[in-house]
C-alpha cells in the first residue's frame, strides 16, 4: 500500500524544525538545534529532515507534500513596508536584512525543489494557520476555540478562530506592529536578556519583584474592551531598532537599559514583574474575549506567547474555558507540525488520526549503540536491568545525587520532559542553587520545575488539570519541596503518567516509595547557552563538563568518580552564545 | 604559484562584492525606496484622517480549502 507522507518544515527565523506525517499520523519531529548544537538554530533543517526520513525509513523521493510553515513573499512585503514607513531611519536594517532575503529567504520554493525534486508538491501555509493547526488538529478536542499569539508571522501577531472536526477557521487577527510577543521581547532586551530567546528568564525573574512600574508600562500598550490591544507607536515605531526603543523606555522608567550579564537590581526585578503582570492581563483579556465570541468550552493555544506558562495558568483559572490544550512545541518549531497537519486534514480533507499525548518524537538510541559509544571511550559503565536501574537511581536521588537521565526518544519542543533531563531531590532547598550554579551554570534567580505523578499532583499543587508539557504554573500547597517552589510559592508543573512515559513514572514512584515524595526536580539536560542534549555523546560531554554526579544512558549507569579526565575540555563555554 | 594568486584574487573579489552590494543596496534604498516613501507620505497628507478605532481586531483573510492557493508563496 502506498502511504501519503507529508513533511512540514519551519526555518529561517528561529527554531528550525522538521515534522513528518504518514497517513496523518506523526512519525517524528525534531528541532535542528539538537543536531547542529547551535541554540535556536534557524538554518535549513538538514539534519532534522534526515532524521525524520530515517525514522520513517523512506527517501526524499517518497514524499507527497513538503509544506513550509509560512508565506515568504508576504513576510518580505511586510518587512519592505516597515522600512518604507520608517525611511530614512531604516537604512541599517535595510542593509542588514536585504542581502539575506535576496540571497536566501525569498528562494524557499527553489531551495525545496532542489532538495526534494519535482515529485513532491511544495506548499506554503500562513504562519498563524500553522500555529493554529499545530494546536487544534492534534488536540483531544472535537471542537475548540483557537488563540494564537507570537511576535509576528507574515503580518499577523495575534489571531483567534475555531476548529471543528478536521477544519480550522481563523476569524480575526491583530496585525503588526501591534504585537504582544514583540512588546515582551523589547522589554526582555531592555532588561539585558536576548530577545526571541530569553523571555522565559524574564518570566522567572518576575516573582522576585513587585509590579510597581505596571502603570508606567501601561503607556506602552492600550487595551480595548474586546480584548484587542494596540502598542503605542511613539515607542514601537522602529521595531527593528531595539536601541531606539530602549532610549524611549529609559525616559519612561528613568533607568538605563541593563547591560547583558551585569548585576540584576531590584529595579530590573520590578520591571520584569510589571511586564509579566501586563502580559498576563493582555492574554487573559484575549482569552475572555475569545470565550465570549466562540462560546466554546475548550481552548487551544499556540505561538511563542503560549509558552508563557504563568499566563497560561491564569487562563485556565480565570478565562472561563473548561479545558485548555497547548502543544509542547508551541513556538515556531511547532509550526512545522502544524503546516503538515493543516494540509493533511484541512486541505486534503482527511479525518484526524493523530492526537498528541506525549512529546517524545525525536531520536532514540539502542543499548547496543550506547554500549559501543561507552566502549569507544573506554569509560567504565554498569549495565542494569530496568528494575535494578530504577532502584539504583531512586536511591542515588534520595542520597542527594544529581543525575543526568537520558532515555528513549528525545522531546519535541523546548522542555525536557523526562527523557533528556537532569534530576535531583526537590526536598533539599540547597539543590536550587547547587544545580543552577554548579551544573547548569545559569543565573541563580531561575527556578526549577517539578515532575510530579499525576495522581499526587493535587496534594502538592493547586492544579486540577494535567500539565504533561510543563506549560502551566500553579501554587505549591506543601512546603516539603522547597527546591521547586519559586519565591512567590508557584511552580511550573509537569504531570507524569504511566501510559506516556512508563520508565520516568516508575522512577518517580520508586523515589516516592523511598521518601514519601512523588516529586523530582526536572531541568533540561544542557548547560546555559547549549541546546538540550540529543545523543549519548552530547549527554556524556555535558555530564563531564559539569558537577553532575551520575549519568544514566539507557540501561547504563556512569559514576563521575570513576570517569577519566576529559581531554577536550578547554574553552568549551566560550563557544556557547549566552541568552 | 597560480593557486596562491587564484585564492587571494577570490578573497579580494568576495570583499569587493560585499562592498559593491552595500553600495548598490544603499543607492536602491535612498533612490527607489526613498521616492516611494516620499510619494506615499505626500499622498497620505490628502487622505482623510482615520477615525479613532475602538478595536484592534481585523478580519483574518479567508482560508479556502484549495491546494492551488497553498502553492503560492503569497
Amino acid at each position: 500500500m502506498k502511504h501519503r507522507y507529508i513533511l512540514g518544515l519551519s526555518f529561517f527565523y528561529h527554531d528550525s524544525a522538521a515534522a513528518l506525517l504518514r497517513d496523518g499520523e506523526l512519525i517524528a519531529a525534531a528541532q535542528e538545534e539538537r543536531f547542529s548544537r547551535v541554540k535556536h538554530d534557524d538554518s535549513f533543517p538538514e539534519c532534522a529532515i534526515e532524521y525524520v526520513l530515517k525514522e520513517a525509513g523512506i527517501g526524499r523521493n517518497e514524499l507527497s507534500y513538503v509544506v513550509f510553515y509560512e508565506k515568504p513573499f508576504l513576510h518580505f512585503e511586510r518587512i519592505i513596508r516597515t522600512m518604507i514607513d520608517t525611511w530614512p531611519w531604516s537604512i541599517g536594517a535595510f542593509l542588514n536584512a536585504m542581502p539575506l532575503w535576496l540571497k536566501k529567504k525569498i528562494w524557499v520554493r527553489q531551495m525545496l525543489k532542489k532538495e526534494f525534486g519535482q515529485k513532491a508538491s511544495i506548499l506554503f501555509t500562513d504562519h498563524h494557520l500553522s500555529h493554529a493547526a499545530s494546536a487544534f488538529l492534534c488536540s483531544p478536542f472535537e471542537k475548540a476555540a483557537i488563540l494564537t499569539m507570537d511576535g509576528v508571522g507574515e503580518r499577523t501577531t495575534t489571531a483567534f478562530g475555531v476548529g471543528e472536526g478536521n477544519l480550522i477557521e481563523l476569524k480575526k487577527q491583530i496585525s503588526f506592529p501591534h504585537s504582544l510577543g514583540l512588546f515582551y521581547s523589547a522589554l526582555t532586551s531592555y532588561l539585558g536578556f536576548k530577545p526571541n530567546s530569553a523571555e522565559y528568564k524574564v518570566m522567572g525573574l518576575a516573582p522576585h519583584g513587585q509590579p510597581v512600574y505596571a502603570d508606567k508600562l501601561r503607556n506602552l500598550i492600550t487595551f480595548n474592551n474586546d480584548g484587542s490591544y494596540w502598542l503605542n507607536r511613539a515607542y514601537f515605531k522602529d521595531m527593528d531598532k531595539l536601541d531606539r526603543i530602549h532610549k524611549k523606555i529609559e525616559k519612561l522608567l528613568g533607568e538605563p537599559a541593563r547591560e547583558q550579564e551585569s548585576v540584576l537590581s531590584q529595579f530590573h526585578k520590578n520591571v520584569a514583574s510589571s511586564l509579566q503582570l501586563i502580559t498576563e492581563e493582555a492574554v487573559l483579556g484575549l482569552a475572555r474575549w475569545v470565550k465570549k465570541e466562540t462560546k466554546a468550552d475548550n481552548l487551544c493555544l499556540a505561538g511563542g506567547v503560549a509558552l508563557n506558562c504563568v499566563a497560561n495558568g491564569r487562563i485556565l483559572r480565570e478565562s472561563g474555558f473548561k479545558n485548555i490544550f497547548i502543544q509542547p512545541a508551541a513556538g515556531d518549531a511547532g509550526g512545522a507540525l502544524g503546516a503538515a497537519l493543516y494540509v493533511e486534514n484541512h486541505i486534503l480533507g482527511q479525518p484526524r488520526r493523530f492526537q498528541m499525548n506525549h512529546a517524545y518524537w525525536g531520536p532514540d538510541y539502542t543499548d547496543k549503540e550506547i554500549e559501543d559509544f561507552c566502549g569507544g571511550l573506554s569509560v567504565p559503565c554498569i549495565k542494569l536491568d530496568r528494575q535494578q536501574l530504577i532502584e539504583a537511581v531512586s536511591e542515588l536521588l534520595k542520597e542527594n545525587s544529581v543525575v543526568g537521565w537520558f532515555q528513549g526518544r528525545m522531546e519535541f519542543g523546548p522542555r525536557a520532559l523526562g527523557n533528556r533531563s537532569i534530576l535531583a531531590d526537590p526536598r533539599k532547598k540547597e539543590n536550587w542553587q547547587r544545580v543552577n550554579l554548579k551544573i547548569k551554570f545559569r543565573e541563580s534567580f531561575r527556578p526549577f520545575a517539578p515532575s510530579v505523578l499525576l495522581n499526587d499532583c493535587q496534594e502538592y499543587f493547586d492544579l486540577d488539570a494535567p500539565s504533561p508539557y510543563m506549560l502551566l504554573v500553579a501554587q505549591v500547597k506543601k512546603n516539603t519541596v522547597p527546591a521547586v517552589t519559586h519565591v512567590d510559592n508557584s511552580a511550573r508543573i509537569q504531570t507524569v503518567v504511566q501510559e506516556t512515559n512508563p520508565m520516568y513514572h516508575d522512577l518517580i514512584t520508586a523515589f516516592k516509595e523511598k521518601t514519601g515524595c512523588p516529586v523530582l526536580i526536572n531541568t533540561s539536560f544542557n548547560v546555559r547557552g547549549e541546546p538540550i542534549v540529543c545523543s549519548p555523546e552530547d549527554a556524556f560531554k555535558c555530564f563531564m563538563r559539569t558537577e553532575m554526579d551520575y549519568l544514566v544512558l539507557g540501561s547504563f549507569l556512569l559514576d563521575k568518580k570513576q570517569m577519566p579526565a576529559m581531554k577536550d575540555n578547554d574553552n568549551w563555554k566560550d563557544k556557547l552564545v549566552l541568552d | 604559484m597560480f593557486n596562491f594568486f587564484k585564492k587571494n584574487w577570490f578573497r579580494f573579489a568576495r570583499v569587493l562584492g560585499r562592498i559593491n552590494s552595500y553600495i548598490i543596496l544603499a543607492l536602491i534604498y535612498f533612490i527607489v525606496v526613498g521616492l516611494y516613501a516620499a510619494v506615499s507620505r505626500l499622498l497620505g497628507l490628502f487622505k482623510a484622517k482615520k477615525v479613532s478605532r475602538v478595536s484592534g481586531w481585523e478580519s483574518y483573510p479567508s482560508q479556502p480549502r484549495d491546494l492551488k492557493k497553498l502553492e503560492q508563496e503569497f
